[in-house]
């Protein structure tokens, strides 16, 4: 019964309940498909973000995830309804969102540094100011001694560890993670959960984390958000009203495996919804 | 490093058995046209020594190398082109599927027409052999880079010009390199068929010279010659290549 309440009660230390930083009304996305009937991706989903919220985004692999995120980003545009972000119209990308991708996304041709360095093209900071920073950034997500190396040296972990140093570095009001650790074994994803928890903290920003996984989900968020299958649409929203950071020993309490078996309920069905209909459609 | 040691042996190894092959053929059966190593060997001393082929080969070498230089400014600027432009695709891309196929010899007496017999025509005639070589192997490069830098690029939002820079032309790199390499045989096939053709002059003006006069043995030298400058111009853009793309 505590657990219940855990999940309904909503935040007292909300700071004064400002309007949301990031609003999407009635979200939809069809893809055009060559010989095919256009397939939607997205559909009626609506979502108000708070200022320096984590969300949680999960759902079925295919449902649609990765599809609203690059619309937030401003890397595909709705077929209909609306994405505000800080009160702007989302039209494209802009400085104030930052995104990591699931397979990093780093130029293999360029050092840690200058992967880094390249993220804050949009800035007008000094090629000088680019590269202290870069490094600052690197330091902090544990890879000072790094810089030089080519991304092909650099473990999965390390690379993320860039990818999260480059979205950092032009200190974003939104970041994205698009399955930021889904490429990575078992023990290095761990690691990486606890130092972006940290970090998120000492951040502040305002958070989409995009995932498959439920502890993860529980582990990180203020609020998970399950989805249906594609189209993808809300199907639950769970709040997690535990105060962040919650620290490793939060995985190993009984409330942990609660929380995540409540969202794993909530999954479920559309997981294997989403199953069967592959096999149809394949 | 090993593996390609072991290649260079297997390489020369084939090399001396298709040369003694060859020895005893002639030996067995000896023609004019078949002469001993020995004796092609013997015309190479001579031409080293009495040094008369030196200002034909320079003569031609810079034909090959204005040639290909230019073919691959412009190999280069329109394969990135067509790479990243949909538009480009369908003009330059269309022009260069057609014409790439097209036998680039029976292009000569249109240029020779237009450019005369001079220089201009043999250097015109080696960009021709080799700019579509480059300009489709460099689009093929730039089509090569993953969609996620392109993603990435514009969530930070790097400028055209940065994305040119840092993105396009190192992702096109190696697949440019395997154009250039490709495209130097091909400059020097271009380079020695334009003097055939055009003109009885340069390293392929001599070798019309030993053809016509049946002197095999100095014919094969010159080919020789030609194949080992070749080579060793390939293996010139292999190693500065690899420099260039350290990262794969
Ligand atoms: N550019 C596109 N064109 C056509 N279909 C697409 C495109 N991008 C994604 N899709 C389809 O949309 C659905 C949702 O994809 P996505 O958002 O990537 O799912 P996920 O939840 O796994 O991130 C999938 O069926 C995918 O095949
Ligand atoms: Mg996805």
């Amino acid at each position: 019964m505590a657990l219940n309440q855990t999940l309904s009660v909503q935040r007292l230390d909300d700071p004064a309940p400002d309007s949301p930083i990031i609003e999407i009304s009635h979200l939809q996305k069809v893809f055009a498909q060559r010989k095919k009937a256009p397939l939607e991706a997205v559909t009626d989903f609506s979502l108000d973000v708070r200022r320096g919220e984590v969300l949680g985004l999960i759902g079925p692999s295919g449902c649609g995830k990765t599809t609203i995120l690059r619309m937030v980003a401003g890397l595909d545009s709705p077929s209909s309804g609306s994405i505000v972000v800080d009160g702007k119209e989302v039209t494209g990308p802009g400085p104030e969102r930052a995104m990591v991708f699931q397979d990093f996304a780093l130029l293999p041709w360029q050092s840690a540094l200058e992967n880094v360095v390249f993220g804050m093209a949009a800035t007008k900071l000094s090629r000088e100011e680019r590269v202290a920073r870069a490094r600052a950034e690197l330091a902090r997500v544990g890879l000072s001694g790094f810089e030089d190396h080519l991304p092909k040296a650099l473990s999965g972990g390390m690379k993320q560890r860039v990818g999260l140093a480059r979205a950092l570095a032009v200190n974003p009001t939104v970041l994205l993670l698009d399955e930021p650790f889904g490429a990575l074994d078992a023990q290095t994803k761990t690691l990486l959960q606890d130092d972006m928890s940290a970090t998120l903290q000492e951040e502040g920003c305002t958070t989409l984390l995009v995932t498959h996984d439920m502890s993860e989900a529980v582990y990180l968020c203020d609020r998970i958000v399950v989805l249906t299958n594609r189209p993808a649409r809300i199907s639950q929203a769970f709040s997690i009203d535990i105060p962040r950071p919650r620290g490793e020993r939060f995985r190993s309490t009984p409330e942990f495996t609660e929380l995540v078996d409540q969202v794993w309920q909530e999954l479920k069905a559309h997981v294997t919804l989403s199953n069967s209909q592959a096999v149809v459609e394949g | 490093m090993s593996s390609s040691i072991r290649t260079a042996w297997v390489a020369f190894a084939t090399f001396l058995l298709l040369l003694a092959g060859w020895w005893g053929v002639a030996a067995i059966a000896p023609s004019s046209y078949l002469p001993t190593p020995l004796a092609i060997f013997e015309r190479l001393v001579y031409f080293v020594v009495e040094g008369g082929l030196l200002d034909d080969l320079v003569s031609t070498m810079i034909n090959i190398a204005a040639g290909f230089f230019i073919a691959a400014a412009l190999g280069i600027a329109s394969g990135l082109i067509m790479g990243v432009s949909r538009l480009g695709r369908d003009t330059i891309g269309f022009f260069v599927d057609v014409f790439q196929s097209a036998p680039s010899a029976a292009l000569v007496p249109i240029i020779v027409v237009i450019l005369g017999f001079g220089r201009e025509a043999m250097i015109t005639i080696v960009v021709i052999f080799c700019y579509f070589i480059i300009a489709v192997s460099t689009a093929a490069g730039a089509r090569s880079i993953e969609s996620g830098l392109h993603d990435m690029s514009a969530t930070f939002g790097a400028s055209r010009w940065l994305f040119f820079r840092k993105v396009l032309v190192p992702g096109s790199m190696p697949m440019i390199i395997v154009g250039l390499r490709l495209a130097m045989a091909r400059a020097f096939n271009g380079g020695i068929l334009a003097e055939l053709l055009i003109s009885i002059r340069g390293f392929g003006g001599k070798m019309m010279y030993f053809g016509g006069a049946f002197d095999f043995a100095s014919l094969y030298a010159l080919i020789a010659v030609a194949l080992v400058l070749t080579f060793a111009s390939m293996a010139v853009i292999s190693l500065v290549g690899r420099q260039l793309i350290r990262w794969t």
